[in-house]
């Protein structure tokens, strides 16, 4: 067990530098000077040196790398190139607008998965069944930004039910803040509720056959209390991993909705600083995203190991 | 099972519907951008936003751009020029004070000059400053610049964004939280979203009628226009898509604003790269394009046709929109002449903006018209720098040049689009040593019609301001002489 | 084998199966009509003829802003739609499937190890910024879309493959192979790869669907193909500020996808319950 946990921190250790490297690698490849974009076409060779040095980019590559993994170790993730504020603030400013975003459209894709797994689950073979099945394959299939056109179209243009987009930020009041995650919310949680009710369903599926789900009927529960009572806890294993990756995936993968609804979250942070060539800000950003993904990779892995006595040889 | 389902969908959908709307104040202005400032120091970088949410509301500088382009006096209230046209002495104003409440003296001024033309000067306009030789306290409100050389432009140079002045004790914070000596002054930015101003009620000059100006900035045009449509924002004075002004047209709560901009927008060419290293097939391209399809196509009819690289509403402007007129049979017969060869694909890189891309497909689809075979590839910015502006690896590039009166660019040898005409540079030499101002009406014409014979780009046409307004806003700039949103002479009407 | 008659073995796959097919394979045969004939040429542009709505005898699906027939457009979307996705995911089979075998056969080794944590961490990359810095560096075009989506194939199919080799590897056949002296490439290509076959197919569905979306979606950030060559996403992108007064032109190619995936989808899950009799019983 000891030397299986040593050995799981070793490859943790491993995979963060790791990825370190290929990210600044990356960046480093991506052309474009962020000091000639920030000074325009009317700007002297002698200026863009200037600025250059003024941000650090004439230090050596290594030096810069080395100064980039020690800083973030210590918490500091640098300056932005072109805001010139520290980056770990704008993560901060970012994250408060991602983050509701995130749990918002996980919870919409909740409340509307797990009914609708259940029922179909219940009903295995019937016609609701077949319909809540072919509605999730439908919201597979729909791009999310196409689904969110169409929201703005209905909703903000026609309706004018809410703002097509914009946030007025936290201190406007929680309403308004909320209002201006709405539609975008919807738009994220429909794949993901999608997706999200199939899991639930098969997962369903799968522990009935299991033995202890034949007692239960064998003692005359009802097909609906069986689910609801015994097989719902155990299917709830594989159905939280999805909800685990689908979580890491929200928190950058909202970059096309947040451009759809101008949103300032951490999605069209990354989008922005790569146009702007604020590589420090994409560095960041990615490498935290990267880490999030191996550390929650890892936590599981220790969680299955204090589930499942069997894994601990 | 079923009921319980429609309950929880109808609970949701009433828990979002009826989260409400609240208003803001009366006093109070949102303008639109389309393109968030990277920071707020208009003395550090290049990017238009910076300009477009400080210029005059927050930062002034000796003088300013007024709406119709002229040159007025600002923080000096006057100044005298010597005969020899070297030295300036400016007086400025005495009850000028930055928003922290210090006095802005002479003192600033220097300052502020001399930072901008230091050695670790990261001025964009660096150009603006080059001519001073030295600036000199007097007192603590009188200046004198000495210049190097005489300088016809340079009360002009003193009016732009980059030239404003700052106090030395608010340097570091100039990015973020900026210090001026404008009627309105700093309060919060919230990034990604908007920048709030509030009003100064110790500024110096005239009052201004505003409590509160925000700007928030949308890069999605469709986004932009739910937003309009929604009350949201009161003015976008660069609406992103002409497509949507006819409906903002038609709708009486709007006014739709269609001034000029300084931006000629051209099929810049690179003049040292086969096949249009060669005057008869540069000849051959400006007589394929189709300029009013493009401004139909690309701008839905918005802007200027011209024929060369001037803005038409400059009084030196000459129309010679006839020398490349769209005749697609006296092209075929150029090519033929030249003796292009289909095989050598010819590149057309198109920066972001959609009267690039948009432009940039119409005009491929005009020159394959007459046989060229031409490849598309959009970049981005940082790529557009570097392939095409510093690397000089392209063969058409499609871009709108928005400095005001810059024709000046074509005598620089290296420029990207690499125009080596010592006939040319020789006239811009001429023109910097001339005062009379007939006879440098005079050179700009020949200049014009120089670089028009020569076939140096494809004029395209004159960037059009297009924006969109709330009806009962009054004051805000038609034309876009600079890239500015002043904001002092706005009134809301009842 | 030969006892099984043809009409008994379509009957075991679902009805639902069929309906996806002919529309898979309708869409294919589109796609193949639009590379010698659409009914206009999408490179010549008629801008008079503009933005002309839907149900015109000339233009079925309307014009765009340019003057351009959108149904020549979709046709030719489908194209690069289907070049792409299925480009993406043969990349994703080619490195993926070796991978799988490779740590399959040395299970318990470091190399199985090195293998299985290099797709861990390939997966712990967020993809669409991996696109984006992968188009910014090597410039938006066809082949660097393919190469983005196909880059994130190879995880899946490796990992995918191990599992189902790993299975296979313990079966009493294999042991008697290796008995005859082969070797481990030839067990694989001769005995594990028919034998997970089943299983690679229905993945390899499932990643073109979902290749076709992220076509949709890198073109839509204006990542794809470059004009004149013509993509869905890029057609909603243009379109998008025109929703409010030219909404055919997002109907169209935001339908087109929807249907293309939809279809391809269910004819997974129909080829699925086939050559998974285990899970026949539980999916619809």
């Amino acid at each position: 067990m000891l030397s299986y946990l040593w050995a799981r921190l070793f490859t943790l250790f491993v995979s963060l530098v790791l990825s370190s490297l290929i990210i600044f690698i990356l960046i480093e490849a991506v052309p474009g000077d962020p000091a000639s974009f920030m000074l325009g076409i009317n700007a002297t060779d002698e200026t863009i040196e200037a600025l250059r040095k003024e941000l650090g980019l004439e230090e050596k590559i290594l030096n810069r790398y080395f100064n980039w993994l020690i800083g973030m170790l210590s918490g500091d993730f640098g300056v932005s190139y072109t805001y010139r504020v520290p980056v770990q603030d704008l993560i901060l400013e970012r994250l408060i607008v991602s983050l509701p975003l995130t749990i918002l459209s996980l919870t919409l894709a909740i409340f509307i998965a797990f009914p609708a797994g259940m029922i179909a689950a219940q009903f295995q073979g019937k016609k609701i069944d077949f319909s809540i099945m072919a509605a999730s394959q439908v919201g597979i299939a729909i791009p999310n930004f196409w689904f969110a056109m169409i929201l703005v179209l209905i909703f903000a243009i026609h309706l004018r039910w809410f703002s097509a987009g914009g946030f007025y930020g936290w201190d406007s009041g929680i309403v308004l803040g909320l209002k201006s995650l709405t539609l975008p919310a919807i738009s994220l949680a429909l794949p993901q509720a999608s997706i999200l009710s199939r899991v639930i369903r098969s997962s369903i599926l799968n522990t009935l056959t299991e033995d202890y789900i034949r007692t239960a009927r064998a003692k005359g529960l009802s097909q609906r209390k069986i689910i609801s009572k015994h097989a719902f806890k155990n299917a709830l294993i594989p159905v939280l991993t999805i909800l685990g990756l689908q979580f890491s995936f929200l928190l950058a993968g909202a970059i096309i909705i947040e451009n759809v609804f101008f949103l300032p979250g951490l999605g069209r942070l990354i989008f922005q600083a790569i146009t702007q060539r604020d590589l420090i800000v994409v560095e960041s950003v990615v490498m935290l995203l990267v880490f999030s993904v191996i550390l929650v990779n890892f936590i599981v892995d220790l969680l299955y190991l204090i589930v499942d006595p069997r894994l601990r040889k | 099972m079923l009921k319980k389902i429609t309950e929880y969908f109808a609970a949701v959908l009433i828990l979002i519907l009826t989260i409400g709307t609240s208003s803001a104040a009366d006093k109070s202005i949102t303008i639109g951008m389309q393109l968030e400032p990277p920071n707020l120091n208009p003395t550090g970088g290049a990017a238009a936003a910076i300009d477009e949410v400080v210029y005059a509301n927050l930062f002034e500088g000796l003088t300013r751009f007024k709406s119709d382009g002229s040159v007025a006096p600002a923080l000096a209230k006057s100044w005298t020029i010597s005969a020899n046209g070297l030295e300036y002495t400016f007086n400025l104003n005495d009850t000028v004070t930055f928003h922290d409440g210090t006095p802005m003296t002479a003192k600033d001024v220097k300052f502020s000059l001399d930072r901008a033309r230091s050695e670790d000067s990261t001025n964009a306009q660096k150009a603006l400053f080059v001519d001073i030789d030295t600036v000199k306290i007097i007192d603590a409100l009188t200046v004198i610049v000495t210049l190097k050389a005489p300088n016809g432009n340079f009360i002009t140079n003193m009016a732009w964004g980059d030239a404003i002045i700052v106090s030395e004790n608010s340097i570091s914070s100039l990015e973020t939280a900026p210090i001026g000596t404008g009627p309105f002054k700093f309060s919060k930015w919230v990034k990604g979203d908007r920048v709030e101003l509030i009003k100064n009620e110790t500024y110096w000059g005239d009052q201004i009628s505003l409590d509160r100006a925000i700007f928030k900035f949308i890069s999605d045009p469709t986004a932009a226009f739910a937003a309009v449509m929604a009350g949201d924002i009161d003015a976008f004075p660069v609406f992103p898509a002409p497509e949507n002004l006819s409906q903002f047209a038609s709708d009486p709560r709007f006014s739709v604003i269609v001034g000029s901009t300084e931006g000629e927008t051209i099929l810049s060419t690179n003049n040292k790269q086969p096949p249009f290293d060669s005057l008869t097939m540069r000849k051959a391209l400006a007589h394929a394009i189709n300029r009013q399809e493009i401004i139909d196509g690309a701008m839905f009819g918005f802007g200027t046709p011209i024929g060369t690289h001037f803005a038409p509403h400059n009084p030196d402007y000459i129309n010679l929109t006839s020398n490349s007129e769209y005749n697609p049979e006296l092209s075929k017969q150029l090519i033929k002449e030249a003796g292009y060869d289909k095989n050598n694909a010819i590149t057309l890189k198109l920066p972001p903006p959609s009267y690039a891309r948009r432009g940039g497909e119409i005009v491929a689809s005009q020159l394959r018209n007459v046989g060229l075979n031409v490849k598309i590839s959009n970049l981005e910015w940082a790529q557009w720098l570097e392939q095409v502006f510093k690397g000089k690896d392209y063969n058409l590039t499609i871009v709108s040049h928005t400095e005001p009166a810059d024709i000046n660019i074509y005598a620089r040898p290296n420029y990207y689009f690499q125009y080596d005409s010592k006939r040319f540079q020789e006239l811009m030499r001429e023109l910097s040593e001339t005062t009379d101002p007939k006879k440098r009406s005079e050179i700009l014409k020949k200049a014009q019609t120089m670089i028009s014979e020569d076939y140096v780009n494809g004029y395209l046409f004159q960037l059009a301001k297009t924006g969109v307004a709330n009806a009962k806003i009054n004051g805000l700039w038609k034309n876009s002489p600079t890239q500015a949103n002043d904001l002092t002479g706005v009134i809301w009407s009842d | 084998m030969k006892n099984i008659s043809l009409t008994k073995k379509i009957k075991q796959f679902p009805y639902i199966f069929w309906f996806g097919l002919i529309i898979t394979i309708f869409i294919f045969f589109v796609s193949f009509i639009s590379i010698i004939w659409t009914p206009y040429d999408i490179t010549v542009l008629n801008i008079q003829d503009k933005l002309i709505p839907p149900g015109n005898t000339l233009h079925l699906l309307g014009t765009d802003h340019f003057g351009r027939d959108i149904a020549s457009m979709i046709m030719l979307g489908a194209k690069t739609s289907l070049l792409v996705a299925f480009t993406a995911t043969f990349l994703g089979i080619v490195l993926g499937v070796p991978l799988g075998l490779v740590a399959a056969s040395r299970a318990g080794d470091p190399l199985d190890d090195i293998i299985m944590r290099g797709n861990d961490l390939i997966f712990a990359f967020p993809a669409l910024v991996i696109a984006i810095l992968i188009t910014a560096i090597l410039g938006p075009s066809i082949t660097n879309a393919i190469i983005a989506i196909g880059i994130f194939n190879i995880p899946v199919f490796a990992r995918i493959t191990r599992g189902a080799a790993l299975s296979v590897f313990t079966l009493d056949f294999i042991l008697a192979a290796r008995v005859c002296g082969k070797n481990h490439i030839q067990i694989c290509i001769e005995h594990v790869l028919p034998n997970i076959m089943s299983i690679l197919i229905v993945q390899s569905t499932i990643q073109f669907s979902l290749g076709i979306l992220a076509e949709s979606g890198l073109s839509y950030v204006g990542l794809g193909t470059q004009p004149p060559m013509a993509s869905w996403g890029r057609m909603l992108a243009d379109s998008q500020t025109m929703i409010s007064f030219a909404p055919h032109l997002a109907l169209a190619p935001g339908i087109s996808i929807i249907v293309t995936v939809l279809a391809i989808n269910i004819m997974g899950d129909g080829l699925r319950d086939y050559l998974d009799p285990k899970l026949r019983k539980k999916s619809a």
